[in-house]
C-alpha cells in the first residue's frame, strides 16, 4: 500500500522503527528452490520473489517463489524490474486462486556467491524502497561458495533482514528477522514447478543472448562458428550442471515416493484387516 | 578432490535441516585416479596423483555396487570427525573393500541468537594409513567453465582465398536458413530434455500427493484402531458388568451345591418356609401384621422354638445379612 506519509520532507523513505515483522517462516520446500537456484552459479548474483501471506501475530509465511531473470548482471546491482514485480503479483493471485489463501508478493531474495552474507549498502536501501511500498517486505540473502581455505570447510549461510533508517545520518541500517525453515515431508506443486522453471530460464536468457549477436550484420562465418560454439558450450553447461542433476533428483524422488506408496498401501491394508477383526 | 552435484548438497544438507532429523546413508559415484607427471629440468619428475570422486547421489539403503562413501549430518556441532564415526569409516571400508571410501560431514548451527542467520558447513575426509585428512570439495555450478565472449565484430580479412574457404565449407556448417546446424541440434537435444524434466516433474507431484492421501489415510486408520482398541479395554474393566468366574462357580457348585442355603426357598412373612409351592402367599400375607425390619425378627424369634432358632442362626451366619434366596449361579465373587 502506498503512503504519501512514508515520505518525509527531505524526501528520504521514512521507515517506521517498531517493525511490522516480528518473524519470517520459509516452507522447507520453498527453501529447497531457494538455496537450487543459489548454488547454480558462483560467477553472479540470482535473485528471485517470494510469495506468501503476512499472518496476524506479524509472522510472514514463505510458501514459495519465483525465479527470476537478471537483466543487469552488475555486481551487486541486484533489482527487480516493475514488470517483473507486477508478473510475480500475478502469479500471486494465481495460487491464492489455488490455494484460497491471500497470497501475495512478501519479499525477495538473492545470492551473495563467495561474499558475506550481510547486506551490502545497496541491499539495504533497495530493501527500504520495497518496504515503501509494503512495510511488511523481507529480504533474504543466499551466501555460497564460501571456503575456508585452511580447513578445506565449504560453507553456506542464510540470514534475513528489513531496512531501519539509522540513528544518525540519512542511511539507512539492517535490521535481523528471525527466520525459521518450517518442515514439511511432502514437496508442493508450486515448488517443483518453481525447481524445473529454472533450466528453462538459463535455456531462454542464453537463447535471447545469442538471437541479439545472431543478427548482428556483417559477422563472417568465422565469426558465426565461433559464436555458435559458445552457444553449444553455455547449454551443454547448464545440462550438465543444472538439468542434469535436477533430473537426477527428480527420478531420485519419484522412486523414493513408489516404495512409500507400496509400505503405505500394506500398511492401510493390514490396519483395516485389525479394524474388521475387532 | 571430491565434487558434489549441488542437487545432492541441497538435498543431504537442507532437506536435513527442514526435517530436523539425523540422517546417515551412502554416497554413489565415480572415483578416478589420474597420474600427472611434472617434468622439469632442474628436478627430478615430480609425479602427482590425482584422486577425484564424483559424487552423484546418496541413498540412504545399501545399493553396494557404486557405494563410494557414507555421509552424517549433525546439527550444532564441530566439522571434526568423532571417535564413532572413525570406527565406522575403517569398518565400512573393510566391509565393502573399498580403501578410498570417502566420509562427508554436514554440520548446521544457528549462527545469531535471534535465529536471522544459520549456517551449514561441509567437509569431506578420507583416511590413508588410519590418518584423517580433509579434501577440498567442489561443486558443479554454471560458474565452473570459463566464460567464453561472444564476438559481436569480425576481424576484416580481405584474402581472395579466405572467401573462397569459407563458400567451399560454409554449408556444412550452415543450414539453408543461415542457422548453425550445430545450434539447432543442440536446441533439439535441450527441448527434449526439458520434456523429460516436466514429465518427471509431473511424476514427482502426483506421487507426492498420493503419499500425503495415504498418510492421512493410514494415520486416520491408526487412531481409529487405537480408539476402538481402547473402547475394548474399557469394557473389559468396566465393574457394571459382572464378570463371572467360571472356575470358581463350578468349585462353589461342587462343594454346595446340596446345602439348603443355596437353594430358593419361599419364606412366609413369619420367615417360615413355605412347603408346598401352591400355597397362597398372598392369603398368608394379609393375615398376618404389617411388618417391619426389626418386628420381623422379634416375631420370628418369639414364634419358633429355641431349637429351630439356634439350627436357624446357624445356618444364616456365614452369609450373615443376607435375605431371600440366593442361587449358584448368581455367585460373583
Amino acid at each position: 500500500q502506498w503512503s504519501a506519509s512514508l515520505v518525509n520532507r527531505d524526501n528520504k523513505i521514512k521507515v517506521p522503527k517498531v517493525m511490522a515483522v516480528s518473524a519470517v517462516h520459509l516452507e522447507s520446500d520453498a527453501f529447497l528452490v531457494c538455496m537450487n537456484h543459489a548454488l547454480s552459479t558462483e560467477k553472479e548474483e540470482v535473485m528471485g520473489l517470494c510469495i506468501g501471506e503476512v499472518e496476524v501475530s506479524r509472522i510472514v509465511h514463505i510458501h514459495s517463489v519465483i525465479i527470476l531473470r537478471r537483466s543487469d548482471k552488475r555486481k551487486d546491482r541486484v533489482e527487480i524490474s516493475p514488470e517483473q514485480l507486477s508478473a510475480a503479483s500475478t502469479e500471486a493471485e494465481r495460487l491464492a486462486d489455488m490455494t484460497s489463501r491471500p497470497m501475495r508478493v512478501v519479499g525477495w531474495y538473492h545470492s551473495h556467491p563467495h561474499i558475506t552474507v550481510w547486506p551490502s549498502h545497496v541491499d539495504v536501501r533497495t530493501q527500504a524502497m520495497y518496504q515503501m511500498l509494503d512495510q511488511c517486505f523481507v529480504g533474504l540473502i543466499f551466501s555460497c561458495f564460501i571456503e575456508d581455505k585452511n580447513t578445506k570447510t565449504g560453507r553456506v549461510l542464510y540470514t534475513c533482514f528489513q531496512s531501519v533508517q539509522a540513528q544518525k545520518g540519512s542511511e539507512y541500517e539492517r535490521v535481523e528477522i528471525p527466520i525459521h525453515v518450517l518442515p514439511r515431508e511432502a514437496i508442493g506443486k508450486v515448488c517443483l514447478e518453481s525447481a524445473v522453471e529454472l533450466p528453462r530460464i538459463l535455456c531462454q536468457e542464453e537463447q535471447d543472448t545469442y538471437r541479439k549477436i545472431h543478427s548482428l550484420a556483417h559477422l563472417d562465418p568465422v565469426t558465426k562458428i565461433h559464436n555458435g560454439s559458445v552457444f553449444t558450450k553455455n547449454l551443454c553447461s547448464q545440462m550438465s550442471a543444472v538439468s542434469g542433476p535436477l533430473l537426477q533428483w527428480l527420478e531420485d524422488r519419484l522412486e523414493q515416493n513408489q516404495q512409500s506408496i507400496l509400505e503405505l498401501q500394506r500398511e492401510k491394508e493390514k490396519l483395516m484387516q485389525e479394524l474388521a477383526a475387532l | 578432490m571430491i565434487i558434489f552435484s549441488k542437487q545432492m548438497l541441497i538435498d543431504v544438507g537442507f532437506l536435513y535441516l527442514v526435517l530436523f532429523i539425523h540422517q546417515e546413508g551412502l554416497i554413489l559415484g565415480e572415483s578416478r585416479f589420474d597420474e600427472q607427471v611434472t617434468i622439469s629440468d632442474s628436478q627430478a619428475d615430480h609425479i602427482h596423483i590425482e584422486e577425484t570422486y564424483n559424487v552423484q547421489k546418496h541413498i540412504a539403503c545399501h545399493r553396494l555396487n557404486t557405494v563410494i562413501g557414507w555421509y552424517r549430518q549433525r546439527r550444532n556441532s564441530e566439522q571434526q570427525m568423532t571417535f564413532r564415526e572413525k570406527l565406522v569409516h575403517e569398518n565400512l571400508k573393510s566391509a565393502l573393500s573399498n580403501p578410498h571410501m570417502i566420509f562427508v560431514l554436514l554440520t548446521p548451527t544457528k549462527t545469531t541468537p535471534p535465529g536471522s542467520t544459520h549456517r551449514m558447513e561441509y567437509s569431506a575426509f578420507i583416511s590413508r594409513s588410519r590418518h584423517f585428512m580433509n579434501v577440498p570439495v567442489l561443486i558443479t555450478n554454471l560458474g565452473l567453465l570459463e566464460q567464453l565472449s561472444y564476438w559481436k565484430v569480425s576481424a576484416p580479412c580481405s584474402a581472395a582465398g579466405y572467401s573462397l574457404t569459407m563458400k567451399k565449407h560454409g554449408s556444412k556448417f550452415f543450414c539453408s536458413s543461415g542457422l548453425l546446424k550445430e545450434v539447432n541440434e543442440v536446441n533439439k537435444m535441450n527441448d527434449s530434455l526439458q520434456v523429460e524434466l516436466q514429465k518427471t516433474c509431473r511424476d514427482v507431484e502426483e506421487s507426492e500427493r498420493l503419499v500425503e492421501m495415504l498418510q492421512t489415510e493410514v494415520s486416520a486408520l491408526r487412531t481409529k484402531l487405537r480408539e476402538r482398541q481402547g473402547k475394548r479395554k474399557c469394557h473389559a474393566a468396566d465393574p457394571g458388568e459382572p464378570r463371572k468366574n467360571r472356575l470358581l462357580q463350578e468349585a462353589v457348585r461342587a462343594l454346595l451345591a446340596s446345602s439348603p442355603l443355596f437353594h430358593t426357598q419361599t419364606l412366609t412373612l413369619q420367615g417360615l418356609p413355605v412347603p408346598d409351592h401352591t400355597d397362597d402367599i398372598s392369603t398368608t400375607a394379609r393375615e398376618a401384621p404389617p411388618p417391619s425390619a426389626t418386628n420381623c425378627r422379634k416375631r420370628l424369634r418369639e414364634m419358633l422354638p429355641e431349637k429351630e432358632r439356634k439350627r436357624r442362626r446357624k445356618e444364616f451366619s456365614p452369609t450373615a445379612g443376607l435375605t431371600g434366596s440366593m442361587r449358584p449361579t448368581d455367585f460373583s465373587p
